[in-house]
């Protein structure tokens, strides 16, 4: 029995943005959490931990944001689009698809970099601190990996999703309202993320 | 909304046979608390099990039946199974799970296909945790407090956290429902002030599980990439702070502890009523508390870490708010028992559980003061007089209040009575049973003895002795009603729509009701508990 037999009363539409928002305020607790995380480790006294941020890639940073604010936007369009069932909303959805990934292949290779520096937290590298003082460093890379790990793997859920619902567009029953749903959580990632990249980079 | 002119199906929902794909692939509200009430209760047992082990173990102050290993595996078992794997989803996932929809007048919840995917989810992430205890067993209590968790535990602590980690999600996919269905699909006139309590306190609920839940994901997902990535935020070493996961860890923890106990009280609000004959005494407060209980139970986790060296000031602080939550609870109490004043009450089973409830909440919410007075905290930390608390509260609290509605909609869910001699006979052992068992701990923690060891000094052996045998009644107790509730599915009277003679939606069905649960859309003229006194208890007109 689906949701559409329900009383007159009840909408199916409000029912699933609503729930939607529901589980957005959940996911936003689920970042607070890592940031509380954040915050304690950057308030300590005495250590040197925003010594971290200054190891990392600026220019690709700010790249990145910028890659992903552009996917959100692909993504409105497909929303307009969609509902005005226009051809182009899933032009647009593969567009913030093909964004995302571009956006984990710059987030990969700044890993990658960092890993090659020998800044990572893995347990093997633990000896090949270049700064004076290794624990603080380490710490920002642990918090920096925990925040932006978690978040890469919302984008990954996010490329799924909207992939799904691009590739899938003409068998499901309301594409463009299904794309709607999705495009909530993909602004919030989005979102996320311009919370993450001031604390992580902007803040030396 | 399709218009069907075809004559309302009134067929049972039980109608659609037993094979097991009915069963495992419907998105039958009904049919999914089925679905999580047999995996609960086979947890409750799985918990009990390890419960009886170490009170056999505690029966003698020495060590006889198992190590000090083997017993600290226990008691995780027993509190991991107990609070995530029975506990947290225990009266929202089945009574709620069945009742809510009911009680708005709805056929389904918001999204039925969500909440079988939850019942997936959290058997995926319980029997995930459940091997972990099978292929060796986790020694750091549930807390998993770090660094023990993290960094000096040879145990399987990351398959165990994954576990908890995946069944939170079926606790988040379970609130989102319950909260957009309790917004979104009301019946024409069913307002909020018109709602039963059982509905305000399953939507307090699940606005704590959507908010809390995400929290401890976060702490257990720090948990496990330091085990396996050494990401060490809680790690001293790297400047990280083991006391920060305190903080995240009772964050979630504290308000679960209202996950727990808030539909209890809701339970025991539909009970009271119906037994007395009155109306439920302060109606809006008893909602308002309940919406207060979620609220303030955001503010109190640090009474859990008074002598973990968080501030003084924080600690004052928190020992204020712990007793303002006693408030609210209070409020409650005071209206469950002015409901009663007057009324024409009568002892069914749900009855006498629900009063057993009463009792026992009391006396473990009054044992909460003591541990939230900043001073006598500092004695009781890590006492028997902490364990004996939160067992009133979950087990005398909780579990009371999950067998009085279980034996209360019983009828309603199976369409069969079950035998009133019997229930009324395990109510009374569950009653006295409990507090043999646990009434002595109270007494061990005020003399000092520490929770958490196998082996204790000898002039604690009487009490320890008495709340074991006590334990052995408790179990009878839980036992019985899987005996007569499991025969009565067989052979027993048909219950008819009504046995109690109650108001609500849900008894204006059949019983068992129909797939769709209502034959026609039901509507609501006025608000909750209309009871009345019988003829005979009235008293006479003023003159």
């Amino acid at each position: 029995m689906s949701a559409e037999a329900q009383g007159h009363a009840t909408g199916v539409e409000p029912s699933g943005e609503f729930g939607v928002f529901v589980f957005l305020v959940s996911e936003g607790l689920l970042f607070s959490a890592l940031i509380l995380g954040y915050l304690v480790a950057r308030l300590a006294p005495g250590a040197d931990f925003a010594a971290g941020s200054r190891e990392l890639s600026l220019p690709l940073g700010t790249l990145n944001t910028a890659v992903l604010l552009s996917s959100s936007f692909c993504i409105a369009l497909a929303t307009i689009w969609g509902s005005e069932r226009s051809r182009w909303a899933r032009l647009a959805a593969l567009a913030t698809v093909a964004l995302g990934i571009v956006f984990l292949c710059i987030k990969g290779y700044e890993y990658f970099e960092e890993a090659q520096k020998g800044l990572l937290p893995f347990r093997d590298m633990s000896d090949r601190y270049p700064k004076a003082e290794p624990q603080h460093l380490r710490l920002f890379f642990d918090v920096y990996l925990a925040l932006t790990g978690t978040h890469a793997l919302h984008v990954i859920s996010g490329i799924g999703l909207v992939g799904g619902i691009a590739l899938f567009w003409r068998r499901l029953a309301r594409p463009a309202h299904t794309l709607k749903l999705a495009a909530l959580y993909w602004h919030f990632i989005d979102v996320i993320w311009v919370f993450l990249f001031p604390l992580l980079y902007l803040a030396r | 909304m399709t218009a069907t002119a075809e004559a309302p199906d009134r067929r049972s929902y039980f109608a659609e046979g037993w094979n097991p794909a009915a069963w495992l692939l419907s998105t039958d509200h009904k049919r999914i608390a089925w679905l999580y009430l047999v995996a609960l209760l086979a947890f409750f047992f799985i918990g009990g099990a390890a419960a009886t082990l170490i009170r056999i173990e505690l029966a003698t102050p020495a060590a006889d039946l198992v190590s000090d290993d083997t017993y600290n595996k226990l008691f995780t078992v027993h509190g991991i199974v107990m609070v995530w794997f029975f506990l947290i989803p225990s009266i929202p996932a089945t009574l709620g799970n069945f009742l809510l929809p009911l009680m708005l007048g709805a056929k389904d919840l918001a999204f039925p296909r969500l909440n079988l995917a939850s019942w997936y989810v959290f058997m995926a992430g319980s029997l995930t945790t459940l091997y972990a205890v099978i292929a060796g067993g986790v020694d750091t209590g549930w807390t998993f407090y770090t660094p023990l968790s993290t960094m000096f535990s040879n145990s399987h602590v990351s398959l165990a956290a994954a576990g908890v980690f995946i069944v939170g999600f079926s606790t988040i996919m379970t609130g989102i429902n319950f909260i957009v269905t309790t917004h979104k699909l009301r019946a024409p006139g069913q307002t909020w002030f018109r709602l039963p309590i059982f509905v305000w306190t399953l939507y307090a609920t699940s606005l704590v599980m959507v908010l809390a839940t995400p929290v401890l994901a976060a702490s257990l997902l720090l948990i496990v990439a330091d085990r396996v990535f050494g990401i060490g935020i809680f790690d001293p070493a790297q400047g990280g702070d083991p006391l920060l996961f305190q903080h995240l860890f009772w964050f979630y923890s504290h308000p679960a502890v209202y996950i727990m106990i808030l539909p209890g009280m809701g339970v025991v609000s539909e009970i009271l009523p119906c037994f007395s004959r009155r109306p439920l005494f302060g109606y809006r407060f008893v909602a308002y508390s309940a919406m207060g209980i979620a609220l303030l139970g955001f503010l109190v986790w640090g009474h859990h870490m008074f002598v973990s060296g968080q501030s003084s000031f924080a600690g004052v602080v928190f020992s204020f708010l712990s007793f303002c939550i006693a408030v609210p609870s209070a409020i409650k109490v005071f209206n469950w028992t002015l409901t009663m004043r007057k009324g024409s009450i009568t002892f069914e089973t749900p009855m006498l559980y629900a009063l057993g409830f009463l009792g026992l909440f009391v006396f473990g919410g009054l044992a909460g003061l003591f541990l939230a007075a900043l001073a006598v905290d500092v004695h009781l930390t890590d006492t028997y007089f902490v364990i004996a608390h939160f067992h009133y509260i979950m087990v005398g609290g909780m579990v009371t209040a999950f067998m009085a509605g279980l034996h209360f909609w019983w009828p309603k869910m199976t369409g069969r009575m079950y035998s009133e001699t019997w229930g009324r006979i395990a109510a009374a052992t569950t009653f006295v049973g409990f507090n043999l068992t646990f009434f002595p701990q109270f007494v061990l923690g005020y003399l000092g003895m520490p929770r958490r060891y196998h082996t204790y000094p000898d002039e604690f052996a009487v009490w320890n002795m008495l709340s074991s045998a006590g334990a052995v009644i408790l179990a009878f107790g839980y036992l019985m009603p899987l005996c007569y509730l499991g025969w009565s599915l067989f052979r027993s009277r048909r219950a008819p729509d009504n046995p109690w003679d109650a108001t609500g939606l849900e008894w204006q069905t059949s019983s068992p009701p129909p797939q769709h649960n209502f034959a026609t859309q039901p509507e609501v003229t006025g608000p909750p508990y209309q009871y009345e006194l019988p003829e005979i208890d009235r008293p006479a007109a003023p003159r």
